[in-house]
């Protein structure tokens, strides 16, 4: 279920090399993704090299996501949500989304760590159980609330 | 220039035309009519390079199918005939996407221009889903326009490629569109639409190419292509151009072709 308790400087001088060129790059993706929105197609014929963004985001996202769990483990929920939230906050346009999401899913991390340290103390809970007990609700009003919108 | 030579596309074993030629000039509009699944959008896509290795594609003299999308994108805009969106975009920030793939992305002024252009003024800050069908064309016809705004340039006309923009709209909207599509020939560039009213076409086309049974039927001014053969032939139904239904006398019908 993963946990923040082995954090070590060691780890993060691992995983960081991964991580910070995505958050440095993703800027650079913002707009593809955006004209990604109204379809491939569309993109294309706005000028997006719809093959080339598609592959430099999964690269960044295998990149990304596979330090991160690599070095705390498997955290469900954070991802899902976070972007979610934040669309319905300040909007899609990815070019805040991206670094704001890097920064909301950061601080709930966080957050979530000091609650699974709080609750069974000495013990310490999985902090997967503390992101899923909090986001699956969290998920669920915004997938109820936004289909609509959505048009999921 | 738009020009097509000898394109021929399959999807999956099936042909769906065969041999096309298709040419389009820049300052008047282009119509593609034919009846429905006789390949319309099909053409289309060609045209913008969406499908590529089906034929000799030229615009303004670059070859189509090699050309980098941002090359083609500085000289031409598409409508598609319908356009998903997926997350809850502003209006005003779909305009935007149209406007930032263009030549003319340094000038914040042209979303809301576009967007008056298509009589959606003051709708920049609604959600783009809570708009009406129609809205939502006129929305994504005011992204193309803010892409090519400018009809011509040093660099030769731009292209408006539409894939039915009128098919959602009432008759004061479709005359709307129908206009803007009319200035933007008459102020150099070139307009290609496909078309479902044979009477919008008549009105507004400069040339029309009628499709059908695989290929094209017919392809010039829109009297010597819209006869009561050609027409019954493509739609395979008995249809007379020119004749004022006898039994029905409520049959509005534009009065100028250039109404405000
Ligand atoms: N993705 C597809 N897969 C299979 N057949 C298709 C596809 N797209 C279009 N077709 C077929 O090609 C023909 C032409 O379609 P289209 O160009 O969309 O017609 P229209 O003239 O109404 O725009 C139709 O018979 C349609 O069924
Ligand atoms: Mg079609």
């Amino acid at each position: 279920m993963g946990s923040l308790g082995g954090a070590s400087w060691q780890k993060i001088a691992l995983a960081a090399p991964l991580i910070l060129p995505v958050l440095l790059l993703s800027p650079m993706l913002a707009r593809g993704l955006n004209m990604l929105a109204l379809g491939e197609a569309s993109a294309l014929h706005a000028g997006v090299e719809v093959e080339q963004i598609k592959t430099l985001t999964i690269l960044c996202v295998a990149a990304a996501t596979g330090a991160a769990v690599a070095v705390a483990g498997g955290i469900g929920f954070i991802g899902i949500v976070v972007p979610h939230l934040l669309r319905l906050a300040v909007g899609p346009d990815h070019r805040f989304l991206l670094p704001n999401a890097a920064l909301l899913g950061a601080i709930l991390l966080v957050g979530a760590d000091i609650i699974a340290r709080l609750v069974v103390m000495p013990a310490e809970l999985p902090i997967g159980i503390v992101t899923a007990v909090l986001g699956a609700p969290v998920f669920l009003y915004i997938l109820l609330r936004s289909r609509g919108i959505l048009d999921l | 220039m738009l020009t097509a030579t000898n394109l021929t596309i399959h999807i999956g074993q099936r042909a769906i035309l065969t041999a096309v030629d298709f040419q389009a000039r820049a300052g008047a509009i282009t119509a593609i009519v034919g009846p429905n699944g006789c390949g319309k959008t099909t053409l289309m896509r060609a045209l913008t390079g969406e499908v590529a290795g089906v034929g000799d594609l030229s615009l303004n003299g670059v070859s189509v199918n090699g050309a980098r999308p941002a090359r083609l994108a500085a000289m031409r805009a598409v409508l598609p005939q319908a356009t998903p969106l997926a997350f809850p975009f502003l209006v005003g920030e779909v305009v935007r996407l149209g406007l930032s793939s263009g030549l003319s992305a340094g000038d914040p002024q042209v979303a809301s221009q576009a967007l008056a252009a298509v009589g959606l003024n003051g709708f920049a800050n609604r959600f783009y889903q809570e708009l009406s069908g129609g809205e939502q064309q006129r929305v994504q016809l005011a992204r193309v326009l803010a892409q090519v705004w400018m009809p011509a340039g040093p660099d030769g006309p731009r292209w408006l490629l539409l894939d039915e923009p009128v098919a959602s709209l009432d008759i004061g909207h479709q005359l709307m569109v129908m206009n803007i599509a009319r200035a933007y020939a008459d102020a150099g560039g070139g307009v290609v639409a496909v078309m479902h009213d044979l009477n919008l076409t008549a009105m507004f086309a400069d040339t029309v190419t009628l499709l059908g049974e695989g290929g094209v039927l017919g392809s010039g001014r829109p009297s010597d292509v819209l006869t009561d053969a050609l027409l019954s032939r493509a739609y395979h139904c008995a249809l007379a151009v020119n004749t004022p239904p006898a039994d029905r006398n409520l049959c509005p019908r534009p009065t100028r072709a250039t109404a405000a």
